[in-house]
């Protein structure tokens, strides 16, 4: 059925930063890691562990490790937990697993590769905040990652580590896999919960947040693939062996950093937060720039947050440092543009995508997002003006910050970042009346 | 419960007249197979409320037909419990659920700025001349759809890719690709079920 075994194992780099991965602990694999094989590297103890804590002590233990969310925003895993109020009745964990960013792939391979290291994060989560009903809301083009984490959860069941009185304890867990239908905007987590209640899925206002109405207006917590699948390595190692990877203590723990773009080996790279830099990112793990090319600049976060220009390579891959250099770490997909590649075109081709997937529900963002990509399209082919570089700046403006949700705010800072930080190449544009670069490159 | 929903379905038509596929609900055989209104009974079965099963019925429907003609979303909101409207405003929002009958494959090129950078436009525009269609066309045949997408599929680092239905095809070299296309010619990844016209199945009980 899937062509994925058929997949070349992207080449392996040499190890650079001596760190042994644990989210991704079999670069290059293409096949799954079942039950028993992920019982015998330890799998499960964590959760194993877990249940014989008190919840409270499980979203101590998170708290502590300082986990951070993963999925873009970095709020503290263990936090958002520990918001959910102590009410009866039903309550929910969900798993943000719509990895749709360009440029994000990490989520995928986790779930294909490992799909029992996320089945026992959301185990172990729900536990903590009380729910016995958990989601992975999924995208629907991952088919094989959705089959084999239904295939792992059915194993898990069989094994009675899910399910009803989940290993001996009492307590009844059922996960459920959902699968959606091509929307980026159900990654937003208020918009996932819509879709998931069989309605479009457009944003909710908040407050009040998923943490106290949430699915079906209960308790929700929604995080992510990733930040999910380290719980399961907190609780098996504790939240102080946790802490000693990265930097402590706001970046604690493995990143898995998506390297796509000019560069010779684009692939995941798991290393722990803050320990290599862009540049050293990009030569030692990516191995280069094709040709010997230079870098242009850099998208850390996929299309979602503002261009890093190449004197900002020295900047270390962790989220106060990026945010420091006037970008943000995000989902840590890191899109690398050399010196071929054209910064209109390819901020108009990331405002495609926000066009596209702006759900139209706010104006600003529907209207918006149109415009600034026949803008910047019109830009690219010579026929603007140094009015329309107003314009662009003019219109983003009347986007971030007026919309219920994160992506209008995203949705302009293709433009912006390229507007402020290149405007010389913004310029030629249409002093020569045409795009001075070759088409795409490659 | 069934019965109720379905008296509502035709009441609805009677407001709004038929729908645009032909006569009304009551008047014609469903466009859904008893094992498509099984699969769907089942799904509604697996979640606290009925409606969370409202987007996977409509991919079960499309599965079967290969898009979704009006009627199939008249019927899957029948069993599902929910307004036309409700089902409609899914049925097109989301890009995987089609309004129109496409080619028998459908071939998704990815184009964002990650696969631009590594090829994606050329094997748009090798793919566009080896089937002899624009993106956005279906081959004369009705067999191959090609669509460009500026969509993340989440294989960036395998670039150039494509989607052909489910299935990713990644690492596109140029020998992979003469390999695809040979393969799309072939007719290898036809799906039975997406024959592009909303007949209904041929009766398959009584």
């Amino acid at each position: 059925m899937t062509t994925i075994e058929e997949r070349p194992p992207e080449q392996q780099p040499s190890a650079a930063v001596d760190y042994r991965p644990m989210l991704l602990p079999h670069p290059g694999r293409t096949t799954p890691v079942m039950l028993e094989e992920y019982r015998q590297a330890g799998g499960y103890q964590g959760w194993e562990k877990a249940i014989t804590m008190a919840p409270d002590a499980v979203i101590e233990e998170v708290k502590s490790s300082g986990l951070r969310g993963r999925g873009g925003a970095g709020f503290p895993a263990g936090a958002k937990w520990g918001f959910v109020p102590k009410v009866d009745g039903p309550k929910y964990m969900v798993c943000n697993a719509d990895e749709s960013e360009p440029g994000a792939f990490k989520d995928r391979e986790i779930m294909e590769i490992e799909p029992h290291m996320l089945v026992e994060g959301v185990a172990i989560g729900s536990y903590a905040i009380g729910a016995q009903d958990a989601f992975i809301y999924i995208r629907g083009e991952y088919v094989t990652a959705a089959d084999r984490l239904d295939a792992a959860i059915a194993e898990a069941e069989q094994a009675g580590l899910v399910g009803g009185n989940v290993l001996g304890s009492g307590y009844n867990l059922t996960i459920r896999v959902f699968r959606g239908a091509g929307a980026y905007i159900c990654g937003e987590e208020t918009a996932l919960l819509e879709s998931l209640e069989g309605r479009r899925p457009m944003p909710r206002s908040r407050p009040p947040f998923p943490a106290v109405e949430g699915l079906y207006r209960r308790p929700t917590v929604v995080n992510n693939v990733e930040t999910l699948a380290n719980v399961p390595h907190i609780l098996r190692n504790g939240q102080e062996w946790y802490q000693t990877i990265g930097v402590p203590p706001k970046n604690t723990g493995p990143k898995i950093f998506c390297l796509s773009g000019r560069v010779n080996r684009p692939g995941n790279y798991e290393l722990p937060l803050g320990s290599v830099t862009f540049r050293e990112l990009i030569e030692q793990y990516g191995g280069g720039i094709p040709n010997g090319g230079a870098v242009k600049g850099v998208l850390p976060a996929g299309a979602s947050a503002p261009i890093l220009t190449a004197d900002k390579l020295d900047t270390r891959l962790d989220y106060d440092s990026v945010q420091a250099a006037g970008s943000m770490l995000g989902s840590a997909s890191l899109i690398v543009l050399d010196e071929t590649v054209c910064i209109v075109r390819a901020a108009a081709r990331m405002e495609e995508f926000f066009r596209h997937e702006s759900c139209g529900k706010c104006t600003p963002c529907r209207e918006g997002t149109a415009w600034l990509h026949e803008v910047l399209l019109r830009l690219e082919q010579g026929r603007g003006s140094s009015a329309d570089l107003d314009l662009l700046m003019s219109l983003s403006g009347q986007i971030s910050g007026k919309v219920l949700c994160a992506l209008g705010d995203f949705a302009t800072s293709p433009v912006t970042a390229t507007v402020r930080q290149y405007r010389d190449e913004y310029l030629e544009h249409f002093r020569l009346g045409r795009c001075p670069y070759d088409s795409w490159a490659a | 419960m069934t019965d109720r929903l379905n008296e509502r379905t035709a009441r609805d038509e009677s407001v709004h007249g038929p729908t645009a596929d032909g006569p009304s609900a009551s008047d014609r055989q469903p466009l859904l197979a008893p094992e498509t209104r099984e699969r769907i009974a089942a799904e509604i079965r697996r979640f606290p409320q009925r409606r969370t099963a409202l987007l996977p019925a409509l991919k079960m429907a499309q599965a079967q037909i290969g898009w979704l003609p009006p009627g199939s979303i008249a019927e899957v909101a029948g069993l599902v419990g929910v307004s036309h409207a409700a089902a409609n405003e899914l049925a097109s929002f989301y890009s995987m659920l089609r309004l129109r009958p496409g080619g028998r494959s459908k071939v998704e090129v990815c184009v964002q700025l990650p696969c631009a950078l590594a090829g994606g436009e050329k094997l748009l525009a090798v793919l566009s001349d080896a089937l002899d269609i624009a993106p956005g066309e279906v081959t004369p045949d009705g067999s191959i759809e090609l669509i460009r997408t500026a969509e993340c599929f989440g294989a960036c680092h395998r670039a150039p890719m494509c989607r052909v239905n489910d299935e990713y095809h990644e690492h596109l070299t140029p020998e992979a690709t003469r390999g695809l296309i040979e393969a799309l010619r072939a007719g290898t990844f036809e799906q039975p079920g997406a024959n592009g016209n909303a007949s209904p199945p041929a009766a398959s009980s009584a």
